[in-house]
């Protein structure tokens, strides 16, 4: 799937990603490959800016660490991210509903 | 043994293209630790190190690329702090309605000769395009982040680099006009020093309130870097 298809929805998908626990983001990432079973296959680069706009918006929050002598940045929600995640869903549930009624199975 | 001439080149070109944004180390030291990951794992995987290597760089993305998008979220960043901040706009756009206001008694008792108050009209436009301009931003204000789509990464800084800018000479302009008001209110003979004096004052004080520069220098890098 083209990232451009995903625009609409990338910051719910990473807020997904992170509820049940805290991630780096190379994990962030391969999870969502794995659970999309490679439809979101996306730049791997697009994705850190977008979980920048995510901490700056307060939805979630890091840590820093060293790990193998390097530093690594680990992600998780905030509360205000958990109340967001839960409206996105909301949101996407009544969207993908719509869409499932006109174009699921043929009436 | 993962040779990192070609990742150390990656990221140098990155850490460049990043000039401006906050904390730009942070984000090198984060796409090394997910470029050497991902290397790690297609070793794991199989492919031998320099493989690896040109397959992880490939698929994190240009550094123009990513750091475009680091860019475009700043400039979100910044936006957003000039909507938290609008109750300053508020504070220094108010000077040309509440100028008008103090007027209008005047005006009403027809003791105030508009022949000898060219900047009245203007003091009432400027307060007209500071409310409209102050609605808009209370509008912005409430747009849910998430909602906040790309199309919308453009014109939001445009318009709020404009509506800074426009403040700010409002400040000035607003200020000099209520110095000549309160200059005839006093029975004092306006000078125009003492009113281009306040204006400049007043020009100064919003544009410390408002910031206008660091919103257009952050437009200046999306646009340059679309």
């Amino acid at each position: 799937m083209r990232a451009e298809q995903l625009k609409g929805h990338l910051d719910g998908l990473l807020l997904a990603t992170l509820e049940a626990g805290p991630l780096h983001g190379y994990a962030i990432i391969e999870l969502l490959r794995e659970r999309s079973t490679g439809a979101f296959d996306l730049p791997s680069g697009t994705v850190y800016p977008a979980l920048h706009r995510l901490e700056v918006a307060g939805l979630i929050a890091s840590d820093w660490s060293v790990v193998d002598g390097r530093r690594r940045r680990t992600y998780r929600l905030t509360a205000r991210g958990q109340e967001a995640l839960l409206g996105e869903r909301r949101t996407w549930r009544r969207f993908a509903g719509a869409v499932d009624s006109l174009l699921g199975e043929p009436a | 043994v993962i040779e990192t001439a070609g990742l150390d080149r990656h990221l140098r070109e990155l850490e460049r293209r990043l000039r401006g944004l906050e904390a730009p180390q942070d984000v090198v030291d984060e796409a090394r630790d997910h470029l050497l990951e991902a290397t790690a794992a297609y070793v794991r995987g199989g492919l031998d190190g320099g493989a690896a290597l040109d397959r992880a760089l490939s698929e994190f993305g240009t550094p123009r690329r990513v750091a475009a998008g680091f860019l475009r979220a700043r400039c979100v960043q910044e936006s957003r702090r000039l909507l938290r901040d609008s109750w300053r706009l508020g504070l220094v756009s108010s000077v040309p309605a509440f100028t008008a206001w103090l007027l209008l008694p005047a005006l009403a008792a027809g003791t105030l000769d508009p022949v000898n108050m060219p900047g009245l009209a203007a003091a009432e436009w400027a307060g007209r395009l500071d409310a409209a301009a102050l609605a808009a931003v209370a509008l912005l204000a409430h747009v849910p982040y998430l909602r906040l789509r790309e199309r919308w990464l453009l014109p939001l800084p445009v318009l709020l680099a404009a509506l800074g800018w426009f403040i700010t000479l409002d400040g000035a302009v607003a200020s000099g006009f209520f110095a000549e008001r309160a200059a005839t209110a006093l029975g004092v003979a306006p000078a125009l020093p003492g009113a281009l004096a306040l204006g400049a004052l007043g020009g100064a004080t919003a544009w410390l309130l408002v910031r206008p520069q660091r919103t257009s220098a952050l437009l200046w890098n999306t646009l340059t870097w679309r």
